[in-house]
């Protein structure tokens, strides 16, 4: 699965991720961390190829906010449909952190 | 009662894709809608999650065993492993709280619970069978 991360002014955006599941949340997180370790502590991820979100990419998700947070920034998500929007309600994601229905939202909610 | 499929797989997370994929295939075989298909999937996947981190865990993986039958008005799906025993229990609410601050977890039980009807487990010595029970409101979805 190609991962990209575009850049906008400080914040980062995470697209391309088809599947948010057990076998691709490693490679999902090392993308996350690599970002916040080279000092981007804003995200957005776009959900809007995903296909497929279960727990293990709750999990990553998780991760990546509570690094974020306790790094001054935030993750934000975008442009969750259909079952993946469920999903993150179900999970009571939706009550956690912020949802935009396009990166480009999600991006400029960051904009002081 | 209907059609009966069903798919062998080693324990490991590289045939996650290939049970998922086995399901969705049933699924649209038995024209479920998209949420209701979903959420078979989902619930597939986390007991299949859970039988690879938890019941194999310190021994050889061994295979897990998939079967799918649905009728009319369910679907009926067994999932079996060979590894420890694990009976599940219905788990609470996720907490938004506990979630941000605390020990999140729980949340591939609370998503078999929620996505089926009924959850029944069954260990023996030739086998753990976990069954979940899928009611079929064709009407909706």
């Amino acid at each position: 699965m190609e991962i990209a991360v575009a850049q906008h002014d400080d914040v980062r955006v995470v697209s391309g991720i088809r599947s948010l599941d057990a076998a691709t949340s490693p490679q999902v997180l090392t993308v996350l961390e690599d970002e916040l370790e080279q000092g981007s502590t804003k995200m957005v991820i776009d959900l809007s190829d995903v296909g497929y979100l279960s727990s293990a990419g709750l999990r990553v998700i998780l991760i990546a906010l509570r690094n974020a947070r306790s790094a001054g920034g935030d993750l934000r998500l975008a442009g969750a449909e259909g079952n993946i929007q469920r999903v993150l309600k179900i999970s009571g994601f939706d009550t956690i952190l912020d949802s935009f229905p396009t990166s480009e939202e999600a991006v400029a909610s960051f904009r002081p | 009662m209907g059609k009966k499929r069903q798919i062998a797989l080693p324990a490991e997370v590289g045939s996650l894709l290939p049970i998922r994929v086995f399901v969705e295939d049933v699924c649209s075989q038995a024209k479920l809608g998209d949420e209701t298909s979903y959420d078979i999937k989902l619930a597939v996947d986390e007991v299949c999650m859970n039988i690879i981190e938890h019941g194999y865990a310190g021994m050889d993986p061994g295979s897990i065993i998939v079967s799918l039958q649905y009728g009319a008005r369910k679907l009926v799906v067994r999932i079996t492993d060979f590894g420890h025993p694990f009976e599940p229990s219905e788990p609470p609410e996720p907490d938004a709280e506990i979630t941000l601050s605390g020990e999140p977890g729980g949340f591939g039980l609370y998503f078999i619970y929620r996505s089926v009807d009924s959850v029944t487990y069954q260990a023996t010595e030739s086998g753990n069978t976990l069954t979940l029970v899928k009611n079929l409101a064709r009407s909706g979805d």
